[in-house]
């Protein structure tokens, strides 16, 4: 069984008399572990994609299973708790919460489930991504790179099935992006998470085992099953 | 075809998108508007009830110029000093009977103009076309206690001017009454210093073809309206007068201005409309500053959602001044189109308080007073929005499209990372330490409504117990006393006062219930002993007995006093001894105060009876009185913060204070005889230059030896003796009470000085004017009587009371909604601008509990500490209050439960108000908050 499955997909955003179809009937299979790139044009719904798999937006039409669960028949409360729990997330712009430090961003999706953090494996995320001589400042004291490593931590921090990353090196200089990447590659393959990654640049998705193109809310190609 | 581009344009754009967010803001502008303009209009309602009241009390000439008969008035409207004039020319004087020559009233014929002027209108019949026709103001009427109605015939006794003086034999007349004026003379009377005739404001109108007696010569007023300014104008009538020779006996212009003028009118009766209109100015005033509070905290929220276009103007080149007049224009326009709504609520809320306030209230509206208005609600609307107006234009372009300012805040912060926190509670601490000086400024802005609120809760309780405080009867009629009772000669004794007719015809009023009179005079306690206790007495009330009797009897008393008190004794020493010398008296004798009151009080006095009894029939006949001499009491000195000293005296001994004598009554007892003294004289009082009053050669001496029926003590229980009698009467140790009818049979009868009334019920308006319009009527009667209305005070005291409770409940609201917009607008600025970091946290797991949670927890420690200190503070002010007894403490308890309720209620509406927005914010989907604006 697949770790994560979704089914005919649509998403339609309202914009004035017309309608932004982002995503057109997708239907694809995550298994355990996997690295997958999700590329495309600009507009082409690869991050709208993301947002649904991870339950952090609904579907116009579909459903997306987790473990065969539908994700969507469970309430906010519910989502939230599996959000925290099994899912992990990048983002482009890092979205650290500001007010807290980076070790407590670090430690918040655990703190949310009101459990005690796991010190050894902390401290162990913390030395890979090399942040430790950070990790008492503001995250506007912190480099871009640095950000991105704290929020990686953070994603990490509650050893999640899934981590999601959207545009993860866009915001970053090419050496600092490498570096960004090559970790999330460790991570994902050290601890078996799976991991899909957004990017529309094609020399960081063909480092994926799998890539998935998407067009015009389409995939129009997948590496798995080929062209579509 | 393009349309024109203009700041105007892009204002009048900006309020066609906004309109859903602008709807506070307008409601803001409209409250604004309204209140500004109630508050104008009621200034100018104040101003014109004013106006019209001068009016109807004192007529509407400006000035009044008397005895210029042989001046030529017509030069006063050629030099253009008047616009209008008119006089009127005095033929007698009127002496009701018995009466001081000071209290009679002049008549005269009046010309038209003057008539117009003077206000002599006819509020029952006519005025007077032929001769022997006269109209009188209705208190002159009053004071010839003639009982004549409008067609009787009325017979005079006149004083006839000559021009200089008055004919040597006064004349009798008789005219027919053929109206009643309204009252001029009474109000006209505050204005100068009457002389009979030669200077007076006559309160009678004849036939203009009237002619004086024989012998006699008119003297003429000249009533005249002023052309220009009052000083302009009176500066000229100064010359005028002096260039003609109108002067008066001292030197001085004889004219009086009777101009109305807003700052110098307290001296009538306006102190109603004038504490009303402020009242509901101030009102006006709190709420529009509530109302401008909206409108900057609105305006604020509208820039901050906006802080993005005005950076993207100012990156685009455009300058300070033109950011402020875009967003500037928008209000100007908002407050142009709000003007009507404003005016039109505000003149009706004016137009309506006023019908409600009653007739005295003149509502007149005039185009000006309308243009002004509109223009102040504008000035006061652009006034609040130029805070955050500028505010915003100073903000530099990159602020305004990153906040650096966050950034910036966030580099200054220390902060230490916590190994275990719950999320909340842990981001809500955060949160406060990185804006601290907001948190500050509330917590000092609560603990100040805390403390406000606290002293108006203290304050009010007290303040509701007074408004319904009971004093004794409803209406008091007395004879103002014309100076110190003279404790050598009792002065008064002959001098005419409020009579039984008086007390028959009050009695005789529709809900009039009883009528209790009183009647004082002073009389001597002749005694062969001075006693500590009788030295106490004198020298804590009296003061007349000379200081070495008082040193060999009580020298204790006499240990620490100054020696400005010492002197003071001393003077009058002397008068003691020659007075005894001087009216054969070969006892020492003690000046006590002598009360008769009817019977019926005096039986309800049994509870204060501590030897004997109340007999009424031996009092009545003379036989007994009743003196008041408590078993102890004890005199403390004091000294004021001038470093005056003054005596207390207590009836009941406090363990706990220390007192400079305690006397043991061994004087007095039930039983004993008494040998009292009236030493009158019908003599005017006089003094020597050192102000000692000179002994009367022309005395008349009654000695009465009586029997003490009862010792009263003056507290007994709860009650006090006080509460008993009239301000005329201070019960006193030593003095004597005994009925009227036994001051009778003493041969002590005088008029009374205090007639009591109390009502059956209480009366309506019509009634109560009805009966005040009859009993000022019958306190006209005799000079020097007044008339007090506890219906009206008690009623004005509510109204004073409440109307000082509404202005505090205003205010406190006004606080309320500071401090529920404090926190509202930080908070609200705060979510708006965490809306991504909400979204991140809900990214990363986060329920709106959580997040609610936080904002809940940023709540309760905001509040904590302006509560804590604000509690702290008003217990500790509340109770030094009591302590210093500026606030009846036993009353009152202290405050706390008020200001919980006022804390807890804020509270409430403030978390309210955080939920709904963070609810909006979970409205949106996760991608909706954390993506990049």
């Amino acid at each position: 069984m697949p770790i994560l499955h979704c089914s005919n997909l649509t998403k339609t955003y309202p914009s004035g008399e017309t309608a932004v179809h982002a995503l057109r009937g997708i239907t694809v299979s995550f298994e355990q572990g996997e690295f997958c790139a999700v590329r495309g044009p600009s507009g082409s719904g690869k991050s709208t994609l993301l947002h649904i798999l991870g339950g952090l937006e609904y579907p116009s039409s579909g459903k997306v299973y987790y473990q065969g669960e539908d994700l969507f028949a469970y309430n906010d409360n519910q989502l939230s708790i599996l959000r925290r729990r099994r899912f992990g997330f990048v983002f482009q712009a890092y979205n650290l919460v500001q007010e807290l430090t980076a070790y407590e961003n670090i430690l918040l999706p655990v703190m949310l489930d009101k459990r005690k953090p796991d010190e050894k494996y902390i401290s162990m995320l913390i030395e890979l991504l090399g942040i430790e001589d950070r990790l008492h400042h503001l995250p506007n004291a912190l480099s871009g790179g640095q950000q991105q490593r704290v929020a990686i931590a953070r994603a990490l921090a509650n050893r999640p099935s899934i981590l999601f990353a959207d545009e993860p090196t866009g915001n970053l200089d090419g050496k600092t992006g490498k570096e960004v990447l090559s970790l999330l590659k460790y991570v994902s393959k050290e601890m078996g998470v799976t991991l899909i990654l957004v990017t529309h640049d094609l020399n960081i998705a063909e480092q994926a085992e799998r890539i998935l193109t998407l067009e015009d809310g389409r995939i129009s190609y997948d590496s798995y099953a080929q062209e579509v | 075809m393009s349309s024109p581009f203009s700041v105007n344009s892009i204002a009048i754009a900006n309020l066609r998108n906004r309109r859903k967010q602008y709807r506070l803001l307008i409601t803001g502008i409209v409250l604004a508007i309204y209140f500004v303009a109630t508050t104008f209009l009621f200034a100018a309602t104040m101003f014109s009830s004013l106006k019209e009241q001068h009016y109807r009390f004192v007529g509407k000439q400006d000035a009044i110029i008397f005895n210029c008969q042989d001046a030529p008035l017509e030069e006063l409207l050629e030099k253009g000093v008047f616009s209008e004039y008119g006089t009127a020319e005095i033929v007698g004087y009127i002496l009701p009977d018995g009466q001081d020559i000071d209290s009679g009233f002049s008549i005269a014929k009046f010309d038209e103009s003057a008539i117009k002027l003077a206000g002599k209108e006819a509020v029952e019949g006519r005025l007077p076309n032929k001769t022997g026709e006269i109209a009188l103001e209705r208190s002159a009427l009053a004071q010839l206690r003639s009982g004549a109605e409008v067609g009787d015939t009325i017979t005079l006794t006149l004083l006839i001017p000559d021009g200089t003086d008055f004919l040597a034999s006064p004349v009798q007349k008789t005219f027919t009454l053929v109206g009643i004026l309204s009252d001029k003379l009474a109000y006209l009377d505050q204005y100068g210093f009457r002389v009979p005739a030669y200077h007076d404001y006559p309160a009678a109108v004849l036939s203009a073809d009237e002619p004086i007696a024989p012998g006699g010569k008119e003297i003429v007023n000249c009533y005249g309206y002023f052309a220009g300014s009052t000083t302009t104008s009176y500066e000229q009538l100064k010359s005028f007068c002096e260039k003609n020779g109108i002067i008066n006996d001292y030197g001085w212009v004889n004219a009086e201005i009777t101009r109305f003028l807003f700052f110098d009118s307290s001296n009538i009766e306006n102190d109603n409309i004038m504490f009303t209109s402020v009242f509901f100015m101030i009102i006006a005033l709190i709420l529009m500053c509530a109302a401008c509070l909206g409108i900057v905290n609105s305006f604020t929220a509208s820039l901050e959602s906006r802080k993005r276009q005005i950076g993207l103007l100012r990156a685009v080149g455009a300058t300070k001044k033109q950011i402020g007049q875009i967003f500037g224009r928008e209000t100007l326009l908002l407050a142009v189109f709000s003007i009507p709504l404003g005016l039109l609520l505000a003149c009706l809320t004016v137009w309506a308080i006023t019908r409600i306030l009653g007739p005295d209230y003149v509502f007149h509206l005039n185009p000006l007073i309308i243009v002004g208005v509109a223009v102040a609600g504008v000035l006061c609307v652009m006034l609040a929005a130029s805070i955050p107006l500028r505010k915003a234009a100073k903000i530099p372009p990159m602020q305004a499209i990153r906040d650096v300012d966050l950034s910036r805040r966030m580099k200054k912060s220390t902060v230490k990372s916590e190994r275990d926190f719950k999320v909340s509670r842990h981001i809500a601490h955060r949160n406060l330490t990185l804006y601290k000086n907001k948190q500050l400024v509330f917590t000092a802005m609560l603990a100040a409504s805390i403390m406000l609120l606290s002293l108006l809760v203290f304050a009010a309780t007290p303040l509701l117990k007074e408004a319904d405080a009971d004093y004794g009867s409803d209406y008091r009629l007395f004879q103002r006393m014309g100076g110190p009772r003279g404790w050598f000669v009792e002065h008064e004794f002959h001098k005419p006062g409020i009579t039984e007719q008086d007390r028959a015809d009050i009695a005789a009023l529709p809900t009039v219930k009883t009528v209790i009179g009183a009647k004082t005079l002073t009389v001597k306690i002749l005694t062969n002993q001075i006693t500590p206790y009788i030295a106490g007495i004198s020298f804590n009330n009296y003061r007349n007995l000379p200081l070495e009797i008082i040193e060999e009897t009580a020298p204790e008393l006499l240990t620490n006093i100054p020696e400005l008190l010492r002197q003071d004794y001393q003077r009058q020493e002397g008068i003691y001894e020659q007075s005894k010398t001087k009216y054969g008296y070969t006892q020492d004798y003690l000046t006590v105060e002598c009360c008769g009151i009817d019977a019926e009080l005096v039986e309800k006095l049994s509870p204060f009876v501590s030897e004997g009894s109340i007999d009424t029939d031996k009092l009545s006949s003379g036989e007994e009185i009743l003196l008041i001499a408590p078993a102890e009491y004890g005199i403390s000195i004091h000294h004021d913060s001038n470093g005056n000293i003054y005596t207390k005296t207590d009836y009941v001994l406090d363990g706990n204070k220390k007192y400079a004598a305690v006397f043991q009554n061994d004087s007095f007892h039930a039983g004993d005889a008494l040998t009292m003294s009236l030493l009158y004289s019908d003599q005017p009082e006089q003094y020597d230059e050192e102000g000692n009053p000179k002994l009367p050669e022309e005395v008349v001496r009654i000695d009465k030896t009586v029997t003490i029926g009862a010792i009263l003590e003056i507290t007994a229980g709860e009650k006090n003796l006080y509460e008993y009698f009239s301000s005329s009467f201070y019960p006193q140790v030593g003095a004597i009470i005994t009925t009227t009818t036994g001051l009778e049979a003493l041969g002590f009868d005088r008029p009374y000085d205090t007639l009591s009334i109390t009502l059956s019920e209480s009366p309506d308006p019509a009634m109560e004017e009805y009966l005040e319009t009859n009993l000022a009527q019958i306190a006209a009667r005799t000079a020097g009587a007044d008339l007090i209305s506890y219906v009206a005070i008690t009623k004005e005291n509510k109204k004073i009371v409440y109307g000082l409770l509404i202005a505090a409940v205003a205010l406190i609201i006004l606080f309320f909604a500071i401090c529920a917009s404090m926190v509202i607008n930080t908070l609200s600025a705060r979510i708006l601008a965490s809306k991504r970091e909400i979204g991140t946290l809900r990214a990363v797991g986060a329920s709106e509990r959580e997040i609610l949670h936080s904002y809940l927890w940023q709540l309760v420690y905001m509040f904590s500490w302006g509560t804590i200190i604000g509690l702290v503070a008003e217990l500790a002010v509340c109770r030094w209050l009591a302590v210093k007894e500026q606030i009846q403490a036993g009353i009152t308890a202290l405050p706390i439960w008020q200001p919980l309720l006022f804390v807890t209620l804020l509270f409430v509406i403030c978390f309210l108000n955080v939920r709904s927005k963070v609810g909006a914010i979970f409205k949106g989907s996760i991608v909706d908050n954390i993506r990049e604006l």
